[in-house]
């Protein structure tokens, strides 16, 4: 009852600082943001959708005596499943259409096939060009798609010439093939192509797996996900300082003093500072789970798992800002110890660079020596779906680390205190 | 409520603090009095003199060295949370909680002393009557003028009614008006009752407020009584001060050495001079200055005061330290 009057008054405070609050909540969501914007996942003006709005104006004219029309092969390319995360694809009869919706933002870009696409193609005799439209602001997106677009044609180049070299080698050899049977080969190559579509019942893997570039939905996205890992915990950090700083606070300002001379045992006083800073540490952990799910589509794992490596990372944190605080002899100093003890420790914890594909795994391994790299491991574990078990061993190190942060964290103040 | 007993409400019994022992300052060296029901006690000092040092070791703060302070029958050091119920404390820095309003801060506080529901409504509703805060209760304390916050940092200290309440300084750094209301307060709140403990190193608040005075310097008491006991103590000297044409370094030359004069000083631009009562003086002074052709444009027989308590008996004046 007592604790929890001393909890309210601290979390009343800290709520009513615009500072704590942005450092706490707006700070992390709005640097993961940014990097949501930066690979290109977001396209502006949606909110919250993480697919690339795509029209696609399809002129492109049968070919006679071809089954298959390349327009129809590209729409359906974009549209397969293995790609519904990355584009959402819809198909307008003309570019006025197209570029109406793009200037009403009711579409990111616009590709747009011309008539001679399947003559260019697949009998290759004639130029042409196919057009994206964008905003300009756009950079990321059409990139992306020009690639995914420019590997489809490969495959039809890759057909026309397969079968004209085949055609070459026959005459070489002295055969002269009946025209009719090259027509036949063509033919029977599209219709495999046409097989990998998803209307003829194909997986669409084989293009999958030759894109350029990695789908960058956050979704599907596990380094967007990693960044605000490693944003949350470095803010939770932060934080759990600043929680313990308001100590330093009181001090100076003498309400501390102040409330040891009210009959409160100075156990509780203390008491309810590590309370308030678990409690605002357990509200900042729940808001940037949700709202980073809300936000940039983040799906954080098995709720068990995610629970076990917020319980952690709370602990951890607001013991490890206790102890750092117990450290510091007035808050004049707090500048340097916050800006550089938790920036060193959560860069060596690797919180910075997680987003980074392809770091060395000694990294990881270098990072397991500061206590942020532990509360990453227990989120990388999350983040891949695993079950309680493997979350253990990273809970076990960071509840054991809060112990050692508390207790000794505690005893430097009280004696500070006495 | 009140004890009917005249038992003392506050018992200081031989309080000594070092800082930082073995070498640190010798702040309190020995300091004992007592505060009995009803009795307003102040501690006049300079600065430096260790008034705070001694309150904070009465409330609980700071563990002395030596010594100990009962307050209504408990032992500070042995049953603190139980002497710490019967004080209210005032500490001579304003702390309060600046991002709190003025009613927070009172709940907050109240709640820290016990009280709850309608008790604690009813009392924080009274006292912000008391400080006069009543229509601003709901701002932000930090908006406040520093007349309004030392107002509500006494009126935390008297929430919970506290038998003794502790007032370290309470108007140094505000406004005459602001000023006044706390001194009103404080004679208010012990008609009703409660006894308090003040410091101050202002004579005129020390006199007007108190019926026990303790002048302290260098962490010990050197006198202690009321204030018409303690201007006896220079009572039998005649206190004058002298206007004269003539820069008053020069009057002094010339009357330092008349018969009867005990002490002589220039304080303000006059000529101040101590001699035994009863002595046919003035006209002795004012021979000697016809004499040297120095021209006496006024003369001022000062009633002894605090001030000269003070000056007595430590060499130095008060204000100059
Ligand atoms: N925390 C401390 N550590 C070391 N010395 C201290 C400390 N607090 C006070 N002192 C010293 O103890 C002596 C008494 O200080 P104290 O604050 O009790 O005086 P005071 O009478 O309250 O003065 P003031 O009128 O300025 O408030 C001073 O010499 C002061 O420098
Ligand atoms: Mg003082």
């Amino acid at each position: 009852m007592l604790l929890w009057e001393l909890v309210w008054k601290d979390l009343r405070r800290m709520f009513r600082s615009p500072f704590a609050v942005g450092m706490a909540f707006i700070a992390p969501l709005f640097i993961t943001g940014l990097l949501v914007l930066a690979f290109g996942g977001i396209s502006s003006g949606s909110s919250g959708m993480s697919a690339i709005r795509l029209v696609v104006v399809d002129l492109d004219q049968m070919i006679p005596g071809i089954v298959a029309k390349a327009g129809t092969i590209v729409t359906q390319v974009l549209s397969a499943p293995a790609l519904s995360s990355l584009f959402r694809v819809s198909a307008v009869s003309n570019e006025e259409t197209a570029r109406r919706m793009l200037s009403g933002r009711e579409a990111d870009l616009a590709l747009i096939l011309p008539a001679d696409f399947s003559q260019a193609a697949f009998i290759g005799d004639a130029q042409t060009r196919l057009i994206i439209l964008h905003d300009p602001t756009l950079q990321v997106s059409p990139q992306i798609l020009r690639s995914i677009v420019n590997d489809i044609l490969d495959n039809f180049l890759g057909s026309r010439s397969a079968v004209s070299g085949a055609l070459d080698a026959l005459q070489a050899e002295g055969f002269s093939p009946d025209p009719a049977l090259a027509d036949q080969v063509v033919q029977r190559y599209l219709v495999w192509v046409n097989s990998l579509t998803p209307s003829a019942g194909g997986s669409g893997q084989v293009l999958e797996t030759r894109s350029p570039t990695q789908p960058v939905s956050s979704k599907s996205n596990p380094f967007l996900a990693l960044a605000m890992a490693g944003m949350m915990i470095y803010f939770v950090f932060y934080s759990g300082a600043a929680a313990s700083l308001s100590i330093l606070h009181e001090k100076e300002e003498g309400t501390l003093a102040r409330l040891f001379v009210t009959p409160v045992a100075k156990a509780a006083v203390l008491g309810g500072k590590v309370l308030s800073a678990l409690l605002l540490l357990v509200i900042q952990v729940v808001v940037l789970l949700v709202s980073s799910s809300l936000l940039f589509g983040i799906s954080w794992g098995f709720p068990v798992s995610v629970v076990l490596a917020s319980v952690g990372l709370v602990a951890c944190a607001a013991g490890f800002g206790l102890f750092l605080m117990s450290w510091v002899s007035s808050s004049r100093q707090v500048g340097t110890v916050m800006g550089g003890v938790l920036t060193i420790t959560a860069m060596v914890g690797g919180l910075f660079t997680v987003s980074i594909p392809n770091m060395p795994k000694a990294f990881q391994t270098a990072g397991l020596s500061m206590p942020q790299g532990w509360a990453l491991q227990a989120f990388r574990l999350s983040l891949n779906g695993e079950g309680v078990l493997p979350e253990l061993l990273p809970l076990a190190v960071l509840l054991a680390l809060a112990v050692v942060f508390f207790v000794w964290g505690l005893a430097r103040f009280r004696r500070r205190l006495a | 409520m009140r004890q009917e007993t005249n038992d003392p409400v506050l018992e200081v019994d031989g309080l000594v603090k070092r800082y930082d022992p073995p070498k640190g300052v010798l702040a309190v060296d020995g300091v004992s009095f007592s505060i009995a029901p009803g009795e307003v006690f102040s501690l006049l000092g300079p600065n430096g003199a260790g008034k705070t040092t001694t309150i904070s070791m009465i409330c609980g703060l700071l563990s002395p060295t030596a010594g100990d302070a009962v307050i209504g029958g408990y032992s500070i050091r042995r049953q603190p949370a139980q002497a710490k119920m019967l004080m209210g404390v005032a500490p001579q820095e304003v702390a309060v909680y600046g991002d709190l309003s003025a009613r927070e801060n009172l709940s907050f506080f109240g709640r820290m002393y016990g009280l709850r529901g309608e008790k604690l409504t009813e009392r924080v509703g009274e006292v912000l009557q008391t400080i006069g805060l009543a229509d601003r209760a709901r701002e932000r304390v930090a908006k406040f003028s520093s007349g309004m916050k030392r107002r509500l940092n006494i009126g935390i200290a008297l929430l919970h009614q506290p038998h003794l309440l502790i007032l370290d300084e309470p108007t140094v750094g505000i406004d005459p008006q602001s000023r006044r209301h706390i001194l009103d307060e404080v004679i208010a709140l012990n008609r009703a009752g409660t006894s308090v403990l003040y410091t101050t190193h202002y004579m005129e608040e020390a006199q007007e407020l108190s019926h026990t005075i303790a002048i302290m310097d260098h962490g010990r008491i050197i006198a202690c009584g009321s204030h018409a006991e303690l201007v006896k103590q220079v009572g039998e000297v005649d206190h004058l001060e002298l206007v004269t044409s003539q820069p008053p370094e020069q009057a002094l030359e010339v009357w330092k050495d008349v018969e009867g004069i005990t002490k002589s000083f220039v304080q303000d631009g006059k000529t101040v001079l101590w001699a035994r009562a009863g002595d046919a003086l003035l006209p002795r002074l004012f021979e000697r200055a016809a004499s040297v052709g120095l021209r006496v444009l006024s003369v001022q027989v000062q009633e002894p005061n605090l001030e000269s308590v003070f000056l007595h008996l430590t060499g130095r004046a008060l204000r100059d330290t």
